[in-house]
């Protein structure tokens, strides 16, 4: 059967989204960033904001003096997570088999559904005239036969004259030849930009007309991936949402910081809610995953394993806590963490008891039933009351930092040190995704 | 009450621990009534010259020790008396040197004349087997002092009551956490303990500790106790020399005298009885000083390693002359010989010498072997922190990124002092649309409080100690990363400690003139001896120092001194001896008046007295001889008197002193009639000796050097400049000096597999560059090339190359960018693609003998077209840091076009016969000087080049204040302004100032 993938992109998603319930702001150079705080960084740009030179990860400060008529909008993430679960809601409409792989970027699977809504670029043109005129969302709609040329199909699209550009079966390799190689995924990811440059490769036509022998002595084990992509080759299909294999909680830090209490609260934070979440969801993870981006934006990782399948935030805690230890070589402040729980597995498939009977080693002797109460009625406050009105006392403090001389907490620093009683969310910007990628907007 | 004294205390020197400076504590001390104070910082003596010195002004009686910390043992130890000061030092020394040490051990060995305090149970215990005398046990308020007490009585130990001092005052302990944390490499939220002090370890007065005292009074009268025992009056020159020691050095003065003589006649031909006369009075003085070893010590090396500059007053010794030592002759050149040596000079004369660069470390080495690293030992430096410094590592503690700090350090020159930081900030137009938010305005706060915070030691430039006997009985001795023992007094603390040193000196521009004759010997089989080369005469040398044509000379590079002599338009070697002394820091209001008056002949000396001492100079003092002698003429100092007020004008703590000798100057010369307005403008001219200065010796001794680099220019131009470059650590960028190679007409040549050498090389007309300048390329990988290359000959192609070499592919890479192979005349991308072929044939183990398969492979290769031209040059910069091939301003051709500009080569031209046209030049930067106007207003004078020739340009205050955050050396400038003559040199005096690109 023939496939028809469509990869709708919504370029600056962030701003757009506030664009529409501010319309007035459509013409302005807008940024979102902390309004409140001292080192807040940019976190999404409009259009008319990059004509200016201001980029994504900036200093606020910065792109200000550069710029005087920015217009800085705080970020709100239910807005944004309001407006993604609406565009997935509309593409379940015309397909269930969704793909969301960051804000404002879907893949839809078409396949099949010809019957139903008539060709694939009918039922994308519809969808894409229906987000321009009652929306009013700008969005590039790439339909192909799979997801690599739809994908490109979409980023090649005019900027703000956002199109549909469909790529007829078989016509892969020929859409693809004239447009510059640094748009294959394996340049980036493997780095190559250097390499092709040197080598003169300039257009997609020409990788496509070396033989993946010559491309090997060059490109490596990577030789045949590239090839394949050059040729308009992909077979990856589109994962649903429901087909999940990790569970990623994210926080961009209001003000960076690199105070180690506030680093450990905000990981045992993050690990609450992501935990929140697998037990919604009936799974349990093999593997924690920590990633840090500090603010000159060098990125750091380290990956735990669990000893066994577990959906508990105690049980989660100490790993997620270990792999910041581990993660984290440099003092230089960070910026944004992403917890991922990893290799989930459904309740069911592990067997209940083996992602429960790990509470027999709680330390602190409560015993199973009493520990899986407590937290379930938790999980059942905060759904009625919301977050934050209830938790671990362990959330709040990390414990044994108490300090043997009072006075030392009266140096510099001191608020910073100081024992924390209320929760110590900072008003970054914390969301939730399905899809274990730590790569943020 | 009871007395008591502070027996444990720290200050600055205390290595990232101590945040009070000695004046601090001394002025805490005596505040608090204080009759004797202690210091002992960690590990260490650093500060104990400097110390004893300060505490005399305070009235204070100084106690000196140390705390000895090891991973596991602390103990404070106290100098009683001079044995226990030669026991200290070599605890110190092997505490530091020997990676076994054991404090426990060493105190057991060498514990005589010291008084031991702690609360380092073991060690307690163990040296209560020994003697319990001079043994105490440490009680301090929050150090387990009960646990301390009751071991105390049970070992019977005398308590004795400390506070751990570690600041003057309380509120200082956040500065101790922040020294702590970037000692450690860590933040403040994730300190240990462990590493840091109590917040209460503040110099308290007695009332505020004897309450924790109350069940142990006697340890608070034992500190009286044990101040009245130890050592509080120091002579240091008698402790580092104990009388009736024989010299360090090996020589005596018959042999100096049979080897000056030898060359006496070697250097003069005939001995006059004018040099007989001057060889004898030297001898008289060496012989009362007993200086023979000394110069006997530095002619050695000097025989050893010929091509040498001496430099200082040394210059002026005919004895120095004759053994090789310098190079001016002092008697034709009138240099002053008592600013050398006097009898009446209570300091020891230094003798300093300066090597090439790279011949500096055998020298040393030499001398190691010679005198045993057991007597010898270098100077340090006391690494501490300026502004930019202090808010790089407080930032970092922050957390703040680099590129952040170098936001706000780029902005910062590295002469400001951290306590001028806010100034700065707050004055400089540099910093004017600096918003710094939080945490900023606190990093600030805490890095203007850093300075005199010892962080470590560093090796000083060239200072040499050498003892008679261990040397480790003497000073601490620390062993520096390159593993040469150094003490631990910097410069300063070694000359008040009274300590004879010798000095070697690295020198760029000595490596360039032996790099340059071999060259020539090479290239033209010239032979040029060094020792009897007199360039002074040349005709074409002469000429270059007129024109102030002297870009890569040594000394006579920078913009203000090729000015200098352009508006001198002397070519003589007297005028470059005044030219070279006259350039320096505070004495710029003088050089304009010096040149008006050698321009036009008139001019007085500031009085008739000083007309003799001044006629050389035009009745300006330029040299530091001039300050000794003016003060002795017409304030009636004595030369000792003199010397002293030239020396404490260029000391970083002279406030107090220099008020002193300016108050003894105004009266002496009040005295002699002098009025008020006169003596005023005669100190000025004293103090535009601060900071640095020279003495005529030492002037002429580097004009020799000068003159042999421009006469290396004007004859062997490619040799020379290939040098010049490939010594690097000149004035300029390589990028300026390959400019200066365009402009004297040079070729400049792409580096080349088969023809390239390391260093860049010149013959004839042209300089090649060398592999050197390629970025990222192991030196072992050019080594074993240059040696294939030597054994086996040129490669043949590129194959040739790849089998024949042991280059990574990512080294080749950048060969193939900085165009090594463009000789084979393959596009650039095919050699890429051949060299992959060939790794991946060679990763499996595919025979690379059958040529005909290989060539096969290579023919199959895809098509790949050469890269375009502007890539190319890109290519260039990121192989070779540099662009070679053009000049930079020629990749903006369409620029340059649309708007007319005044060539740089016309500059003089127009603006002599013009003065003060408007015109608009355009530029790439070279070079800038930022000063401050009179009333404190930053300008800055800039070097600019076009592609025909390179202009100075003056960014005066108001125009400096509107483009100062525009300068940058990586895009091209235009210029809009005012030509202005000066003397016959035309400078820019910039309006407006836009990037062309």
């Amino acid at each position: 059967m023939i496939r028809s993938i469509v990869h709708l992109k919504i370029p600056h998603f962030y701003v757009q989204a506030e664009c529409l319930q501010n319309p007035r702001l459509r013409q302005r150079p807008v940024v979102i960033s902390p309004l409140s705080a001292e080192r807040a960084v940019i976190l999404a740009v409009s259009p008319q904001a990059a004509s200016w030179g201001i980029r994504k990860g900036m200093l606020l400060a910065q792109a200000t003096k550069i710029c005087p008529d920015l217009k800085v909008l705080p970020p709100t993430p239910q807005l944004y997570q309001k407006l993604s679960e609406r565009l997935l809601q509309r593409a379940h409409r015309i397909t269930p088999i969704t793909e969301p792989t960051r804000p404002g970027r879907l893949f839809l699977d078409l396949t099949g559904t010809q019957g139903l809504w008539g060709p694939p670029q009918d039922a994308a043109w519809k969808f894409h005239k229906e987000l321009r005129s009652d929306w009013g969302l700008f969005g590039a709609f790439g339909i192909a036969g799979n997801k690599l040329v739809s994908r490109i199909a979409s980023q090649v699209s005019p900027p703000l004259k956002q199109e549909l550009v469909q790529v007829p079966e078989g016509e892969e390799a020929a859409f693809l030849s004239p447009w510059p190689v640094s748009l294959l995924p394996t340049i980036k990811q493997h780095h190559f930009e250097e390499l092709i440059e040197e080598l003169n490769l300039q257009r997609i036509r020409q990788v496509a007309c070396i033989q993946t022998q010559r491309l090997r002595t060059v490109f490596g084990p990577s030789a045949d991936r590239l090839r394949r992509e050059s040729h308009g080759i992909d077979h990856t299909a589109v994962h649903l949402q429901d087909q999940m294999e990790a569970l990623t909680q994210e926080h961009h830090f209001k003000n960076d910081t690199n105070d180690w209490e506030r680093l450990t609260l905000q990981v045992c934070q993050l690990v609450r809610d992501a935990a929140r979440q697998l037990r919604l969801k009936n799974r349990a993870c093999q593997r924690v995953r920590l990633f840090l981006r500090y603010t000159d934006m060098q990125e750091a990782q380290n990956t735990q394993p669990m000893a066994y399948p577990s959906f508990w935030d105690t049980e989660i805690e100490p790993r997620a806590l270990e792999a910041l230890k581990r993660a984290r070589k440099r003092r230089t402040r960070i910026r944004y963490m992403a917890l991922s729980l990893e290799a989930l597995k459904r309740i069911g498939d592990v067997g209940a008891t083996a992602a429960v009977s790990s509470l027999d080693h709680c330390k602190d002797g409560m015993d199973l039933e009493k520990r899986q109460k407590i937290t379930r009625a938790l999980d059942k406050i905060r759904e009625r009351f919301g977050e934050g009105v209830a938790d671990y006392a362990s959330t709040h403090r990390h414990p044994g930092r108490t300090s043997r001389h009072p006075a030392r907490s009266e140096g510099i620093f001191a608020e910073q040190r100081s024992p924390r009683r209320s929760a110590p969310r900072d008003d970054g910007l914390s969301s939730v995704r399905n899809d274990g990628a730590c790569s943020t907007p | 009450m009871t007395d008591f004294t502070h027996l444990h205390v720290h200050s600055t020197y205390s290595p990232m621990r101590g945040t009070s400076t000695v004046t601090a504590l001394l002025e805490k001390a005596q505040s608090l009534g204080q009759k004797h104070l202690a210091l002992t910082d960690t590990n260490g003596l650093y500060g104990a010259v400097r110390f004893v010195s300060e505490a005399q002004n305070y009235g204070i009686r100084p106690l000196l020790g140390a705390e000895l910390i090891t991973d596991h043992e602390s103990a404070l130890a106290l100098i009683r008396n001079e044995e226990g000061y030669s026991h200290l030092c070599q605890i110190l020394s092997d505490r530091h040197a020997d990676t076994t040490f054991s404090l426990i051990q060493a105190l057991e060995r060498w514990r005589g004349g010291l008084v031991i305090i702690s609360d380092c149970e073991p060690l307690l215990r163990r040296l209560c087997r020994g003697s319990r005398k001079d043994l105490y046990a440490e009680l301090s308020p929050g150090y387990h002092m009960h646990a301390a007490l009751s071991l105390a009585a049970e070992l019977r130990l005398p308590p004795v009551a400390t506070n751990r001092v570690h600041f003057a005052e309380a509120p200082e302990y956040s500065l101790h956490r922040l020294l702590r944390a970037i000692d450690l490499n860590t933040t403040l939220s994730e300190l240990p303990e462990s590493e840091l002090c109590l917040p209460t370890c503040d110099l308290k007065p007695l009332q505020t500790l004897a309450p924790f005292y109350d069940h142990a009074p006697q340890a608070l009268s034992n500190t009286q106790r044990i101040a009245q025992d130890c050592m509080t009056e120091w002579d240091f020159p008698e402790l580092l020399h104990p009388s009736g020691e024989d010299s360090a050095l090996t020589g005596n003065f018959e042999m100096l005298k049979q080897k000056t003589y030898a060359g006496a006649q070697r250097r003069y031909g005939k001995v006059t009885p004018e040099v007989f006369e001057r060889v004898h009075k030297e001898f008289d003085i060496i012989r009362q000083k007993h200086m023979a070893p000394y110069f006997l010590t530095v002619e050695d090396v000097v025989r050893h390693y010929p091509i040498t500059c001496g430099r200082g007053s040394a210059a002026s010794s005919i004895v120095a002359y004759c053994l090789g030592v310098t190079h001016v002759d002092p008697i034709a050149h009138k240099l002053f010989l008592e600013r050398f040596i006097n009898l009446e000079r209570l300091d020891p004369p230094d003798i300093d010498v300066d090597f090439p660069w790279d011949e500096r470390d055998n020298v040393l080495d030499r001398l190691f072997w010679k005198y045993s690293s057991r007597r010898t030992a270098m100077v340090c430096n006391h690494i501490t922190f300026k502004a930019r410094s202090a808010i790089r590592e407080v930032a970092k503690v922050y957390g703040i990124p680099e590129v952040e700090i170098a936001r706000v350090t780029k902005r910062i020159s590295s002469f400001i002092k951290a306590a001028g930081i806010h100034e700065h900030l707050k004055n400089h137009p540099l910093c004017r649309d600096l918003q710094l938010k939080q945490p900023w305005p606190e990093i600030l706060r805490y890095a203007s409080q850093l300075g005199e915070h010892l962080q470590s030691l560093s090796l000083h430039c060239g200072g040499v100690l050498i003892f008679p006997e261990a040397i480790r009985k003497r000073i601490p001795v620390e062993v520096s990363r390159k593993g040469i023992p150094l003490v631990q007094w910097e410069k300063d603390q070694c000359e008040q400690a009274g300590l004879f040193k010798l000095d070697i000196l690295g020198n760029r521009s000595l490596a360039v003139i032996r790099d340059a004759l071999a060259l020539i010997q090479d290239n033209y089989g010239t032979t040029i001896p060094y020792a009897q080369w007199n360039p002074l005469e040349d005709t074409a040398t002469q000429e270059l120092i007129r024109n102030g044509n002297t870009f890569g000379c040594f000394y006579a590079e920078s913009p203000a001194m090729r000015q200098l002599l352009a508006k001198m338009r002397r070519g003589d070697f007297g005028h470059m001896v005044l030219a070279s002394s006259i350039i320096r820091p505070a004495a710029n209001a003088y050089i304009q008046e010096f040149v008006r008056r050698l321009r036009t002949g008139a001019g007085a000396p500031p009085h008739p007295l000083l007309k003799e001492v001044l006629e050389e100079s035009y009745g300006i003092a330029v040299y530091q001889e001039h300050i000794t002698q003016i003060a002795m003429i017409l304030a009636g100092f004595k030369a000792a008197e003199g010397e002293e007020l030239r020396k404490t004008l260029s000391k970083k703590h002279r406030e107090t002193a220099l008020e002193a000798f300016r108050q003894k100057f105004f009266h002496g010369a009040k005295e002699r009639g002098l009025h008020t307005e006169q003596i005023k403008e005669i100190w000025r001219m004293i103090l535009s000796f601060s900071g640095y200065s020279f003495c005529k010796a030492h002037s002429a001794s580097y004009s020799l050097v000068t003159y042999k680099t421009v006469f290396l220019k004007a004859h062997y131009p490619a040799e020379f400049m290939a040098c010049v470059i490939s010594n690097q650590g000149g004035y300029y960028s390589a990028q300026a000096y390959l400019s200066e190679c365009r402009r004297m007409g040079l070729q400049i040549l792409l580096p080349h597999i088969n023809e390239s050498v390391f260093p860049y090389s010149g013959k004839d007309r042209t300089v090649r560059v060398g592999f050197m300048q390629i970025q990222g390329v192991r030196r072992q990988a050019w080594e074993l090339l240059l040696e294939e290359r030597s054994k086996n000959g040129a490669f043949r192609d590129f194959e040739n190359f790849l089998g024949r070499t042991h280059f990574q592919a990512a080294e080749i890479r950048t060969l193939i960018k900085a165009g090594c192979f463009d000789c084979f005349n393959l596009p650039r991308p095919r050699l890429v693609w051949q060299l992959y072929e060939w790794m991946y044939r060679k990763d499996r183990n595919q025979s690379m003998d059958s040529r005909t398969l290989f060539d096969a492979q290579m023919e199959d290769l895809p098509a790949a077209p050469e890269l375009k031209q502007g890539l190319r040059l890109q290519h260039e910069r990121a192989a070779l840091g540099l662009l070679a091939s053009c000049h930079p301003m020629e990749l903006y051709p369409e620029q340059l076009k649309r708007l007319p500009f005044l060539a740089a080569a016309q500059i003089h031209t127009v603006g002599n016969r013009s003065p003060g046209t408007e015109v608009q030049m355009a530029g790439m930067l070279v070079t800038g000087k930022l000063v401050s106007t009179k009333h404190g207003e930053p300008m800055e004078f800039l070097t600019f080049e076009d592609s025909t020739g390179i202009y100075d340009a003056t960014f005066f205050p108001q125009t400096y204040r509107r483009f100062c955050r525009m300068l940058t050396k990586t895009r091209p400038f235009v210029l809009r302004g005012k030509l202005e003559p000066n003397y016959g040199v035309v400078t820019l005096t910039v309006k407006n100032a836009e990037f062309l690109d």
